[in-house]
């Protein structure tokens, strides 16, 4: 009941920073829509494509791809939760454990081609100095950090290894209904922070789209 | 005046008071030990039973066991109160099913409004009729003694035969000479009020009530012009009634299993294994529990039917604790509360995932058969007559009950039932099907449906195409011209169509009746998943596609079969596909660890490597 309480009020809040941004003018639908449509161009026209172009591509289509895999398992699941409250069922959890195993694939060559762009270096740290109030770097610098958008990132692939792991120890006869009850509890809560997580990424590009 | 009024208040008071009274033998002192039951016989016009008088009647249980328990309390138990409209009439039950081969009838009967079933009087069976028939596995009351349901024609006919009192003795009846088939035998000759003396051991009781005429006078005795006919006379064991004219009865509180047996056996039909020794028990049984054990009750007899969300008895707390789940997987907060006794090993149930417990119930994988391809035919006690004397030991008498079936519930639980389908001969008035009686039809069907069972199997004459023709014709010509004669049987109802052809449609009369079993419980190592997810997720696994005969006398030739699946909520193609992904959920359990054993592997090197940032980042600002 809580768990369903806490995603109620999650997809409230995200509903109504939506409406309000796309109230506010921050956030346009259509150009938002077409973006998405643009991005999703660059699984076409693979030919003639350098290598380092390919790898560039390939980067983005898995990245693409894990997001989209990522909120077919959030919406089959929390519609039943926000609709039922019951077990997953039917064509929900079909889609949901069918999906489930290619994202865990894809998070994991997400991480690999991923974990360098988003690793933490010296300006990372000079920049969360000045955070704390110790340090003054030059503005040029500190706007160009995305300090906060690497830690969301690094925050994403730390919270899906106890929601990915709490579903494969339950595929093994390994816990009782105590221990399966404890595992589901920590696939509910550790995908809740995914879903926070994802949403705190879509606020980071919905500002980038505006300061481009 | 004042006086009167003063009067008949205090009387009125005093008779109230004495209501609320407990009776003697249902005010317990709190010893455990059962007392011993030496009392004297009390006939139904009140009068102590001695061995001198003539005639001697049969003994009354309501006024004999009623003397010292509540008699009116006792009545509002659940094997007492199918009649009473005001009783709470729970979850469908086992039905009565009246059968006739020769109209090709099965059709379930209660005065329960469970849905599916009909009353006795829609299929043109009297009350009197109905407790004939069906007597032999009641234990009295309701039907047997409720007066407002009676026919006026029948009347006499009860003064004749006298009310099936509440028999007490049918399940606290500890004395090995009980007999139960005797019972049955007694109800069948329509002695009634005789049934409980004749099977009690006590006595001996012959002749037939049935044979008398209506203005038979149980003190006056049989007519001079019948002599040929019998009338009941019960022969008391003068050696059981001592002095005082008291008897010895052997009552018990903890109900033997084997009287609960009479009337809730099953016997499973199966081609493989057809002998007693090749089946097992019920593993609590197996394990020394007694039936009552768990299907406890209070004086008032409303016993636990022990299913989950059973909301009677209501104020009883601790009926959750006699439930499956109740007794196995009490929390641990809860110990201090409940009903103890028994040792009920808490299922460790290891690496099954929790949706299995929202979507089962727990006898779906532990009760009944270990389940087949096709599921199969069984016999129960109280549908056969199982234990009843001359009763048909064919393993093919209709009614045809075929279990297990794996039926979702309205609480979203996949359960195991038993089902049959009814076929009986009706008229369609717009969209009501109304079930015609047996006298009806039985004159008309007689003629055209030939009755080959020269061996006596009980299983259904054979009805083609022309000879349903012939029938409905008949029917035709004894109801109304705006109803339409049909025949309900296998889920259809088949009619003939304006180019005389037969034809079917589905309608929800026609649907199987189902009802929930839950015994004989398997042990663990006998459960559904024992052996892997497999047992169930696999394009074979019965629990979804195992195969449920449509059983009909129509068009005998061709075989009709559902699968388990039509009755879940569930479509066949997502059963299929989901028990397909278990061909390779193997190769993906293996892909996904890899996949997180990477990911662990690479979070872990970057967070090193973002500390060797950090460590040369302090050690350059120094």
């Amino acid at each position: 009941m809580l768990f369903r309480i806490l995603v109620v009020i999650l997809i409230a809040v995200s509903v109504a920073w939506v409406m309000l941004n796309i109230r506010r003018g921050r956030m346009m639908p259509a150009a938002i829509w077409k973006k998405i449509k643009d991005e999703f161009r660059i699984f076409k026209n693979f030919k003639g494509d350098s290598t380092i172009k390919f790898f560039t591509r390939f980067r983005k289509m898995i990245y693409l791809l894990t997001m989209t895999l990522f909120l077919i398992l959030a919406v089959t699941s929390y519609l039943q939760i926000v609709m039922t409250g019951g077990p997953l069922s039917g064509w929900l959890l079909i889609i949901h454990v069918s999906a489930a195993p290619f994202f865990a694939i894809s998070l994991m060559m997400a991480i690999l081609l991923w974990a360098h762009l988003r690793r933490f270096d010296q300006q990372d740290w000079q920049y969360l100095q000045q955070v704390v109030g110790k340090k003054k770097i030059p503005a040029i610098l500190a706007e160009k950090n995305d300090v906060w958008e690497k830690l969301n990132f690094w925050l994403f692939m730390v919270s899906a290894i106890p929601a990915i792991l709490s579903i494969i120890f339950q595929l093994y006869p390994v816990f009782d209904t105590d221990g399966m009850k404890f595992l589901l509890q920590v696939h509910r809560y550790s995908t809740l922070i995914l879903f926070i997580l994802v949403l705190n990424h879509g606020r980071w590009l919905v500002k980038q789209m505006n300061q481009n | 005046m004042r006086i009167i009024n003063v009067f008949f208040l205090s009387i009125w008071s005093i008779s109230a008071f004495a209501q609320n009274e407990p009776k003697l033998g249902d005010l317990s002192d709190g010893s455990r030990a059962t007392p011993v039951h030496l009392i004297q016989l009390i006939d139904e016009d009140s009068s102590v039973i001695r061995m001198d008088e003539q005639p001697l009647l049969p003994f009354s249980p309501g006024y004999t066991c009623g003397k010292c328990h509540d008699y009116e309390q006792i009545k509002q138990g659940w094997h007492f109160n199918a009649t009473d409209t005001t009783a709470r009439i729970g979850r469908p039950g086992i039905p009565w099913i009246y059968v006739d081969q020769q109209t090709l009838t099965q059709i379930p009967l209660s005065f329960r409004n469970w849905p599916g079933v009909y009353k006795p009087q829609q299929i043109g069976l009297t009350t009197l009729q109905f407790v004939q028939i069906f007597g032999r596995q009641m234990p009295g009351g309701g039907a047997g003694t409720d007066t407002l349901i009676r026919e006026r024609e029948d009347l006499f006919r009860w003064q004749v035969s006298g009310d099936l009192e509440i028999n007490c003795l049918s399940c606290h009846d500890g004395e090995f000479a009980h007999n139960p088939a005797e019972y049955a035998a007694q109800t069948a000759k329509q002695n009634f009020r005789w049934a409980a003396t004749a099977s009690s051991g006590l006595a001996f009781v012959r002749g037939s009530a049935k044979s008398m005429p209506d203005n038979y006078d149980l003190y006056w005795g049989a007519a001079p012009d019948q002599p040929q006919d019998l009338p009941p006379q019960v022969l008391y064991d003068a050696s059981r009634f001592n002095y005082k004219n008291e008897v010895f009865f052997d009552i018990v509180r903890d109900i033997p299993n084997s009287n609960c047996y009479f009337c809730h056996s099953t016997k499973i039909l199966n081609s493989t294994r057809n002998e007693r020794w090749q089946f097992g028990e019920d593993v609590h049984l197996a394990a020394g529990m007694k039936c009552v054990d768990c299907h406890r009750n209070g004086l008032d007899h409303r016993i636990i039917r022990g299913y989950e969300g059973q909301t009677y008895p209501p104020e009883s707390e601790v009926s959750h604790d006699l439930t499956c789940e109740g007794c196995h997987l009490k929390k641990a907060e809860d110990a201090h509360s409940g009903i103890s006794g028994h040792r009920s090993p808490r299922p460790v149930h290891r690496g099954i995932p929790l949706v299995h417990f929202d979507r089962l119930t727990c006898t779906a994988c532990h009760s009944g058969e270990w389940p087949q391809g096709q599921s199969q035919r069984v016999k129960t006690a109280i549908i056969h007559g199982l234990g009843v004397k001359g009763v048909s030991k064919s393993d093919t008498i209709i009614p045809h009950i075929i279990s297990p079936v794996f039926i979702e519930q309205e609480n979203g639980k996949i359960a195991p039932h038993n089902l049959f389908w009814p076929s009986f001969w009706a008229v369609q008035k717009g969209d009501m099907i109304l079930p015609l009686s047996s006298q009806i039809v039985r004159p008309l069907t007689k003629n055209i449906i030939i009755n080959n069972d020269s061996t006596g199997t009980g299983n259904w004459l054979n009805l083609n195409d022309s000879l349903l023709i012939r029938v409905l014709d008949s029917l035709k010509t004894v109801v109304s011209l705006q109803d339409e004669p049909v025949y309900v049987s296998g889920g259809e109802i088949y009619r003939k169509n304006s180019v005389g052809k037969i034809s079917s449609q589905k309608h929800p009369a026609a649907n199987p009746y189902t009802w929930v079993f839950a015994h004989d419980v398997r042990p663990a190592a006998q459960s559904l998943g024992k052996r892997g997810c497999t047992d169930c997720h696999a394009l074979n696994s019965s629990l979804y596609f195992g195969k449920v005969e449509v059983d009909t006398p129509f068009r005998p030739g061709t075989k009709h079969f559902k699968r388990m699946i039509d009755f879940q909520s569930e479509t066949t193609l997502q059963a299929m596909i989901f028990s397909f992904s278990f061909l390779f959920r193997p190769w993906l359990k293996y892909l996904v660890i890899s996949a997180v054993v990477m990911i662990m592997a690479v979070v872990l090197l970057y967070g090193f490597k973002g500390l060797s940032a950090l460590v040369k980042f302090t050690a350059a600002e120094e």
